[in-house]
């Protein structure tokens, strides 16, 4: 099931990717995803936990580092991949809607 | 310091805690702990606190868990089960723990299919419990009150499917629109009722256990034992893991606690039924009782061997068997005579059809077909009467159920009028 689902990124899932380009840990990834989404993605502690568990299983993130008990992951080559075609999906989809504003 | 019942919620019932936890937060009280499933809480300034709960299944590393909320900001406070509370200062404005409608949902999903898990085990039980029922789960208290347990187990079963499938709903519809509409303090009482009623029901099943000790069964005493190695065993095994990260050490005393288990149990059946075995053997019984006597048939018989053995229970509370055979003159006397006593006529009808379908049973089983004959007679001055394989005669008077085996035809006139004195 979760494998299905991750064929496509939800809102979530593409913004903490996203945050994941650099090592971060999950405070960090959390103001890092409202950062980068101007306040408009909020994801919460369990949510988050969930992701990165998941992520981690897919291995679309990886453990980069721990410190002081806190878990620093990294996004794999995989993830990589996997963003750059949800960017493409994502834009060919406004491409695609171009035409609604061009009249 | 204001104490609330805190315990019975059911995993899906996470939200309600957080709602009812931010519902007392507002009214200026927040919680210290959780401890034997009462809730302690502390006065503060109103709303300085906002509550979160989680609910965990298969997680792990559960430190790892904490400390992941903790960094985050969510104070860990307490479990209650599967529920996990954590809290943080309103003014830290933390989003919640689940900003995913479809993660929330999945996540509260699992538990649903616990239960049905659990449900289909019970069920299961249920099934061999009643395939295996006949008249002699009445005999004994430890008897009825396995069935009363496994009752109670199908009962509680159903009741929690449904509320739990009601309350999945409910749930869903409040992570959908965060509105809500439940008075707290009527599902808390309405969860200390049903703790009370748990908690009655296992003394019921205690107290029937232990007066079948009391009255010499073996069974009961085994099955005290085992609950309460069980029981301990648990509680060890949950000290431990909750005191050593050490996983190996955790899986050593599992083992040793099954393989400890697995031995104890035969060993402990054994020793018991020895004991009851040396009880039971040459009892001499008092003259006139209401059973057969090898001096009934021949007036100076000198009994070789006797055996007796009684049970009691709420439902029968008198049954025994007892069993004679002397040697005069190479002459062999053998009698035996088994008694029940219902507490009215419905439990005697019932312990008679039970007799009597166990023989047919066994006579199936057999596959000799005129081993037991049976027939109905009114030779007896009884309520019914049915004859095996001429020897042995199943009686019903009143409230009482006799099983009488003489030498010889027990249709002739000198057999029937040893049995109807015993029944007299």
């Amino acid at each position: 099931m979760a494998r299905e689902q991750l064929q496509t990124l939800s809102e979530p899932m593409y913004y903490i990717l996203l945050s994941l380009i650099e090592p971060r840990h999950g405070y960090d990834i959390m103001t890092k995803v409202s950062e980068l989404s101007k306040g408009r993605v909020v994801v919460g502690a369990g949510t988050l936990y969930t992701l990165l568990s998941r992520f981690e299983k897919e291995e679309i993130i990886y453990l980069y580092a721990e410190e002081k008990r806190r878990k620093i992951y990294l996004i794999t080559q995989k993830g990589m991949n996997m963003l750059k075609d949800e960017y493409i999906r994502l834009k060919n989809m406004v491409a695609d809607g171009d035409f609604l504003f061009k009249k | 310091m204001k104490k609330i019942y805190f315990g019975g919620f059911s995993s899906i019932e996470y939200k309600l805690v957080e709602l009812y936890l931010n519902e007392l937060s507002s009214n200026g009280f927040y919680m210290e702990k959780v401890k034997f499933g009462i809730g302690y809480f502390l006065e503060c300034e109103k709303d300085k606190y906002i509550y979160c709960t989680d609910v965990i299944f298969n997680i792990k590393d559960i430190d790892d868990y904490k400390n992941f909320y903790e960094d985050i900001g969510w104070n860990f406070v307490c479990s209650i089960g599967n529920i996990q509370v954590f809290r943080s200062e309103k003014e830290k404005n933390l989003p919640p723990i689940h900003t995913d409608k479809n993660i929330e949902k999945d996540l509260i999903k699992t538990s649903i299919k616990n239960n049905l898990i659990s449900f289909i085990t019970i069920i299961i039980i249920a099934i061999l419990t009643f395939i295996n029922m006949d008249y002699t789960t009445i005999l004994e208290n430890i008897g009825l009150a396995s069935l009363i347990i496994v009752l109670f187990g199908i009962f509680n079963s159903i009741f929690i499917n449904i509320y739990e499938y009601r309350e999945y709903k409910y749930i869903c519809k409040i992570i959908d629109n965060k509105e809500y509409s439940k008075n707290f303090k009527n599902m808390v009482t309405v969860k200390r009722y049903l703790k009370i009623l748990y908690i009655l029901i296992i003394f019921i099943a205690i107290t029937l256990f232990l007066s079948d000790i009391f009255n010499g069964s073996t069974v009961a005493l085994v099955m005290i034992i085992f609950i309460a190695y069980m029981f301990i065993g648990g509680f060890i095994l949950s000290v431990i893991k909750s005191n050593s990260k050490n996983k190996i050490k955790f899986i050593i005393f599992s083992i040793i606690f099954i393989i400890g288990g697995m031995a104890i149990t035969p060993f402990a059946i054994m020793t018991m039924s020895s004991l009851n075995f040396n009880k039971s053997e040459n009892i001499i019984m008092a003259e006139g009782g209401r059973y057969a006597k090898c001096s009934d048939i021949f007036n100076n018989a000198t009994v070789k061997n006797s055996r007796y053995s009684e049970k009691s229970s709420i439902l029968v509370p008198k049954s025994f068997d007892y069993y004679e055979i002397s040697k005069d003159d190479d002459v062999v006397i053998s009698v035996r005579t088994e008694y029940f006593m219902g507490i009215n006529n419905s439990i005697a009808v019932y312990i008679f059809n039970g007799y009597v379908d166990n023989l047919k049973q066994k006579n199936d089983n057999r596959q000799y077909e005129n081993i037991y004959k049976l027939e109905k007679t009114d030779l007896f001055n009884c309520d019914k009467a049915i004859i095996i394989d001429d020897e042995t005669v199943i009686l019903l008077k009143n409230n009482e159920v006799f099983v009488i085996e003489l030498e010889g035809d027990i249709t002739s006139p000198e057999n029937i009028n040893i049995c109807e004195k015993i029944i007299e």
